[in-house]
């Protein structure tokens, strides 16, 4: 975890699906701060499974939508 | 900024601070008297204290308690390399006097804390920044 990311995520895409969410509300309903989910949009760091599972949670998409092998 | 960058910021000026001081007091005084300076290091303690008054409780999540034990791992590493680089060093000094001053013993102790303080927090900077 936090090495280079391995996968791609889709975070900023489902933020823009889902009303031009915030990146503020989404850490604040993910439970983690602005700056992971600035990290996780850009690549650069590998969130748990739980996180994933969490984020995944507030778009209601499988975690698989969110995140995946580039 | 998030509290954790804060706290490191924090951390930093301290440090920077305590070091400013050992090399003032080094030049002043003595060796011995010099590590007086060190004990800034202890406002480190009065950090927390004021940013839980202050209603700025560190919050972290999953990326800082990463971000947080992989600079831990730096700053022994660091420490631990200058610590080896030292004593070798001592050794070969002092090789034929077989022994080794207490003023050069001393120092190391409060050097090898503030080595440790010092290098976390420009680690925990580092990697927020590099997105960890």
């Amino acid at each position: 975890m936090g090495d280079r990311s391995p996968f791609t995520s889709n975070i900023r895409r489902l933020r823009f699906d889902h009303d031009e969410m915030t990146q503020q509300e989404l850490a604040e309903r993910a439970g983690v701060t602005r700056q992971t989910i600035i990290a996780l949009e850009a690549n650069r760091y590998v969130p748990s499974l739980l996180l994933a599972t969490r984020i995944a949670r507030v778009f209601g998409v499988p975690v698989e939508q969110v995140f995946m092998l580039p | 900024m998030t509290n954790f960058q804060k706290y490191a910021v924090f951390q930093l000026v301290v440090t920077v601070s305590a070091a400013l001081a050992y090399l003032i007091l080094l030049v002043t005084t003595n060796v011995q008297a010099a590590t007086a300076g060190f004990a800034l290091l202890g406002v480190l303690g009065l950090g927390r204290v004021y940013f839980q008054h202050r209603k700025l409780q560190v919050e972290q999540d999953e990326r800082d308690f990463y971000i947080r034990r992989k600079a831990g791992t730096i700053a022994f590493v660091v420490f631990w390399l200058c610590f080896v680089a030292w004593g070798v060093t001592v050794s070969l000094t002092y090789a034929a006097a077989a022994t080794v001053p207490i003023a050069v013993v001393t120092p190391v102790v409060w050097i090898g804390a503030w080595l440790v303080y010092f290098v976390r927090s420009i680690a925990i900077l580092a990697l927020n920044a590099r997105g960890a």
